[in-house]
């Protein structure tokens, strides 16, 4: 977006419907981004302002002072500081809630006195009537010195005025600093400002306040300010709290000028809700039944587009056959290409449904109550309120879940809530848990009415999820923060959910999604399918001569299927399988249950699939034949059967724990924004998994 | 020196000063300064997360950050 001549920011404190206002004037011109260096959701776009023609607009998280106490809050003052002192932003629209205007005017006469040319919107007008509550919008604006606009972020009202006025103010002059420096500030920003020119003396003093960290400064810069802190016994904490209490000073009187004074409470009709919702026992039980509703959700809304999207590619996969000729080329787009694109694709339903309730829950306030609820049981394990969510989400896909992680502020919190969730049993261990099951877990009842293999099933799930929060708690203990764990939070109005904003949520996670688990799933299914088709040509002829003199012998099985089949075991993955057959020996497992960990590698559920191809049944949906040819192979050269109860239970314990999923690989690099945070998930995943399987298979 | 962990649910209080400055800036900046009323809604399960109603809103505090809080109950 740098083709526009004007930058603009909004910003604004948390909860005064900033989002709406942004998404109003931008609509499907935006995009997410990071800002540089860390994962806070950087949301930028274009809009049309007047004369201007287009501009960009950048949507600043929701911030409460320019005095950060947060990771998130840091990097948005820092923007803000670097915006008025390289020009890079030009104007400033702040919103703010007519409800509660002192407090939202503290942070805005922070940044109007960084030297910002600022407008004001005040949202949420209309309930502040409601409230009995009235405001002299020009009164403000006069005392304060820049235009006071008033908005409806849900309607859209006043958002023409606002524009208007921020293509007015963009060429006037900012505002003089009015705060009353004391003289002690005043002797440290003058002195800050003789080493560093900054036009405000503003900034100077909040550089004295934050030099330690403020990525504005060189080293030796910062030396010298902390020469500076010593030589005027500059008490930087205190002074924070001394320069918002002269800020209250000066705004509370102005905005009672301008406004009726009532003492309010939060609206009767949100207590009444919160009664219920946040009661200590009810409103877990709730909690808990809510989130078994969007866990089936998931599953059962998102089958039927999933058939879809299968079909699809099957009846494409039907097509390239048509019109390709048969040969490499043919089998590299259907087997290869094809399936890689359906295997990614697959998962959109799930992917849109999740962000959708999601988003429902967070736009709605119910999310801040469930913060409040599960914060001191989820803290035990190192976890956050809102890592239930994510948990409970990867019960259906990780991606998501994971993707999801980004409401969790506290970086150490939804660090460790990444790196367990693969944990959760995800919908792609079904397939293979259910056969396993089939094979190895008799269908009897216990104690005459469970049965056993549901039981097994259901242990799998607690297996997974228990393991998970010891996980989190050994990265607890493990990983150092400096951020300080607080738990300092807004618990806002409920309001119904803005589907525009649900809406756009929803858009840009599943455009992440299939940019970035899509373009390495891609490239693995291809280099997967080419070491599953071919081989060294001595054995690839060998294999599809033997395929012949088998068939010459018994027609039970078809020539292709045969083929398949030894082609498979010859082929380059079918070498590497035995190869690592020592390896996986200890578990139980033969070579060709290698060859379907190797190409189960980048997505799990291919497993099947292979085991499949390998015992050539030839259709993947035909359980029932492949549990036999299962339950009868051996391990080569002898009578011992392969999948004994041992083997199963390892196997499944295995699938459990591996990661075996290189879309959440991608998902936990972006998300982590290293290579460092997947290799070590992918390992101790791994280990995990290989002890496990080990431990169960000397067991059963 | 009574502090906002040790009143019971339903009751009011006014805050009087904080024991931690880093508490004190974050809750300022939302607009919570010595003298503002306030009353404990509810506690979680196990009393280990307070939901505490100010004039203008409604904060989740961790027991722990309710301990640094130095109150007044109101008569």
């Amino acid at each position: 977006m740098s083709f526009s001549k004007y930058q603009v920011a909004l910003s604004g404190n948390p909860n005064v419907g900033k989002s709406s206002v942004f998404n109003l004037l931008t609509g499907l011109h935006q995009t997410v981004g990071n800002f540089p260096g860390v994962t806070v959701d950087r949301k930028s776009g274009v809009f049309q302002l007047g004369q201007l023609g287009k501009v960009s607009i950048i949507d600043l998280p929701g911030l409460y002072s320019l005095f950060p106490s947060s990771e998130d809050e840091k990097v948005v003052v820092d923007v803000l500081m670097r915006g008025v002192n390289d020009s890079s932003i030009d104007i400033v629209g702040y919103i703010v809630d007519a409800n509660d205007l002192e407090r939202n005017l503290l942070l805005f006469t922070q940044i109007r006195d960084l030297g910002y040319k600022m407008v004001v919107g005040v949202n949420m007008l209309d309930t502040a009537l409601a409230n009995g509550l009235q405001i002299d919008l020009q009164g403000l604006s006069l005392s304060f010195g820049v235009p006071f606009v008033g908005i409806n972020g849900r309607t859209g009202e006043g958002i023409e005025e606002f524009k208007n006025s921020l293509e007015h103010e963009i060429f006037n002059q900012a505002t003089k600093c009015s705060y009353q420096f004391s003289d002690n500030e005043e002797q440290i920003a003058k002195d800050v400002n003789s080493i560093i020119q900054f036009d405000s003396q503003y900034i100077a003093l909040l550089l004295a306040h934050q030099y330690k960290r403020s990525p504005l400064l060189k080293d030796t810069q910062k030396e010298f300010i902390a020469t500076l802190i010593k030589k005027y016994s500059f008490n930087s904490i205190d002074i924070q709290l001394d320069e918002m209490m002269k800020r209250y000073q000066m705004i509370t009187p102005l905005v009672q000028k301008s406004s009726s004074h009532i003492p309010m409470e939060m609206d009767s009709l949100t207590r009444k809700i919160d009664k219920i919702l946040t009661h200590r026992i009810f409103g877990l039980v709730f909690f808990i039944g809510l989130m078994l509703l969007v866990f089936q959700a998931i599953f059962s809304w998102a089958e039927k587009p999933m058939e879809w999207i299968e079909g699809g590619f099957v009846g494409l996969n039907q097509i390239i056959s048509g019109i390709v000729p048969d040969g490499w080329f043919q089998r590299l787009l259907t087997d290869g290409i094809v399936s890689g694109l359906s295997g990614v694709l697959v998962f959109i339903p799930q992917i849109a449904i999740l962000f959708f309730l999601v988003s429902i829950l967070e736009e709605s306030g119910y999310m801040a109550r469930v913060v409040y609820m599960m914060d001191s049981f989820m803290r035990r394990f190192g976890l956050n309120g809102r890592s239930v969510v994510s948990l409970i989400s990867g019960g259906a896909c990780a991606i998501p879940a994971i993707m999801s992680t980004r409401t969790i502020s506290n970086w150490k919190e939804r660090l460790t809530t990444i790196m367990v969730t693969p944990l959760i049993s995800c919908s792609a261990r079904i397939p293979i848990f259910a056969i396993l099951i089939a094979i190895a877990i008799p269908a009897e009842k216990v104690g005459g009415w469970i049965s056993l293999q549901a039981l097994v099933f259901m242990g799998l799930y607690v297996l997974g999820t228990g393991t998970a929060l010891i996980v989190a708690w050994v990265f607890h203990k493990i990983l150092k923060t400096e951020e300080r764990s607080f738990l300092v939070m807004e618990l806002p109005r409920y309001q119904m959910p803005q589907w525009r904003g649900v809406f756009y949520n929803v858009w840009e996670k599943v455009k992440v999604f299939i940019i970035e688990a899509g373009r390495v799933i891609f490239f693995i299914s291809i280099l997967l399918w080419f070491m599953a088709s071919y081989g060294p040509k001595k054995s690839m002829d060998a294999a599809r001569k033997k395929a012949q003199q088998e068939y010459a012998v018994s027609q039970e099985i078809s020539l292709t299927q045969l083929t398949k089949s030894y082609e498979l075991e010859a082929s380059y993955a079918g070498i590497a399988g035995r190869m690592i057959e020592p390896l996986i020996r200890p578990l139980g497992y033969d070579w060709k249950i290698g060859i379907a960990l190797l190409t189960s590698f980048a997505a799990r559920e291919i497993f099947v699939g292979t085991m499949a191809t390998i015992y050539a049944v030839g259709d993947d949906n035909n359980t029932t034949l492949l549990k036999e040819r299962l339950q009868e192979a051996t391990f080569s050269g002898s009578n011992k059967k392969v999948f004994t109860v041992g083997t199963s239970i390892s196997l499944m314990i295995f699938y459990l724990f591996a990661m075996q999923c290189m879309s959440t690989v991608a998902v936990v690099r972006r998300e982590t924004k290293s290579l460092k945070w997947p290799a070590i998930q992918m390992l101790y995943m791994g280990v995990l998994a290989y002890v496990g399987g080990w431990i169960a298979a000397s067991i059963f | 020196m009574q502090t906002l962990d040790q009143i019971k649910t339903g009751y009011r209080a006014r805050v009087v000063s904080y024991k931690e400055p880093i508490i004190a800036s974050r809750l300022m900046a939302m607009g919570i300064i010595p003298g503002t009323e306030l009353m404990v809604l509810r506690k979680s399960l196990m009393s280990s997360t307070y939901f505490i109603q100010f004039p203008k809103l409604a904060l989740a505090l961790r027991r722990d950050e309710a301990a640094l809080i130095v109150i007044e109950s109101e008569i």
